[in-house]
């Protein structure tokens, strides 16, 4: 527990609440004594809880609330729900039409964390090396989060303060992202990303979300994921591309600017140049992916 | 892990000293730091809670002026423990100070060590974490320089 009566070996005793309304859930965050934490799949907390680095008086289990599940598209605005997993965002239609997303599941970790892991989770964690969050930025998503004083949205990239900090309030609870969906006509997406063999975590990841029109690039925008202290928007790449022929040479030159929003350290996964270069290899087949899933033939 | 940097700060360098080693001042500009007091000449005990999304860290310590050379350059270290992860935090840093005009300019070279259950999260997260403070601390001293001129 947080006020260190925890035994010799980590484990302590914490009250377990399974709400099965967004309101109760609510309530038991403001209500629990003591230090609260919310928990769905459980794949980012149990292992820190398990590993000492992360201790509650109280856990409140969200995955029985039927309204923070599951994928809605309507008027051209998709909804994901919190606690929706990485593998029924692949399984639903809406992954095939915005491929970015279903590319971006498929490469998170391992089965048991696609399978139990939420897209809430990674959202309200704000690891920057998620795969998922890179796409979300670049589909300009917001969260929904409810708390204390009610419901309210932040878009994504507001949300997202700092390395693994967010705009999340005591007591708040993400319920959702939002987002447009491309318009199936004309546009296309795609996530690459590259991880270290043995390492379930992206060395640095790119995904691109590109609207054409006559043959020629209208928007496109670029997200990294790993490569600072947020999922960042390579806006260099963005401006450079767009009102240019989709063809391979412009999406060549435009995506040797990615090193410039980009802000990576040194770690174990690589050097900065290293990430760098990597960074303008992914923006480059992210970008070419997208380009062709949208109709044009770079 | 370590970092190094700059940071200038528009104010003359004998001002600029008076304030790296102001406790008021580190109390304000390092993230989640709570009543650091100056306890004599060259020493400091303090406290600093940070809640990051993953953990919450609660280090208790010290900070003690190792070497100096007003107001060019001095030296400290910093010893943090946190009881509830077991966990210890070792800094050394280096500040020189450099006359710009009527402004200053630091520089820093900052050493981390981390030991215990802290240590297990690997440099991936620990080196943007320390990073982010060390960045932020500096960039509230020129925020709160900038903001009384």
């Amino acid at each position: 527990m947080t006020d260190g009566t925890a035994d010799a070996t980590g484990r302590s005793e914490a009250d377990y609440y399974r709400p099965e309304t967004v309101e109760a859930a609510c309530r038991r965050l403001r209500d629990a004594d003591g230090r609260v934490r919310i928990v769905a799949g459980g794949q980012t907390l149990l292992p820190l809880v398990r590993q000492g680095l992360v201790d509650a008086d109280a856990f409140v289990d969200v995955s029985a609330v039927p309204g923070l599940s599951g994928v809605t598209v309507e008027d051209g605005r998709a909804t994901v729900g919190a606690t929706t997993t990485y593998a029924e965002l692949a399984d639903h239609g809406l992954a095939d039409r915005v491929a970015a997303l279903g590319e971006a599941c498929a490469v998170v970790a391992d089965r048991q964390v696609r399978t139990l892991g939420t897209v809430g989770g990674a959202v309200a964690h704000g690891d920057p090396t998620f795969d998922l969050l890179a796409p979300l930025r670049a589909l300009d998503a917001d969260v929904g989060l409810a708390g204390p004083d009610g419901r309210r949205r932040v878009p994504l990239s507001e949300f997202l303060i700092g390395h693994l900090r967010t705009d999340r309030h005591e007591g708040e609870l993400v319920t959702d992202v939002t987002f447009d969906r491309p318009d199936p006509e004309r546009s296309g997406s795609a996530y690459e990303r590259h991880a270290a063999a043995g390492s379930g975590r992206a060395t640095a990841g790119v995904a691109a979300v590109v609207t054409l029109v006559d043959g020629a690039v209208e928007t496109a925008r670029v997200a990294c994921s790993a490569v600072a202290d947020t999922p960042v928007r390579a806006h260099a790449v963005e401006g450079d591309l767009t009102g240019e022929a989709a063809s391979a040479e412009a999406v060549a030159a435009a995506s040797e600017r990615a090193p410039a929003d980009i802000d990576p350290i040194d770690d174990e996964a690589g050097s900065p140049a290293y990430k760098r270069r990597l960074v303008a290899t992914l923006t480059e087949r992210s970008l070419l992916s997208a380009i062709g899933r949208a109709g044009g033939s770079p | 892990m370590e970092f190094e940097g700059t940071e200038t700060v528009p104010v003359e360098r004998s001002a600029a000293w008076d304030l790296i080693t102001d406790p008021a001042v580190l109390t304000t500009c390092v993230m989640g730091a709570e009543e650091i007091a100056r306890v004599s000449e060259d020493r400091y005990e303090g406290a600093i809670r940070q809640r990051i999304t993953g953990i919450d860290v609660a280090l208790d310590g010290e900070v003690r002026i190792e070497e100096r050379d007003r107001p060019e350059w001095l030296r400290f270290t910093g010893v943090g423990t946190d009881s509830r992860t077991g966990s210890r935090m070792d800094a050394d840093v280096t500040v020189t100070l450099t006359d710009e005009g009527a402004a200053t300019e630091l520089a820093y070279d900052v050493d981390v060590t981390f030991t215990g259950r802290l240590a297990t999260m690997g440099s991936r997260v620990l080196r943007r974490q320390v990073r982010a403070n060390v960045e932020t601390y500096f960039e509230n001293l020129v925020d709160r320089v900038e903001a009384r001129a």
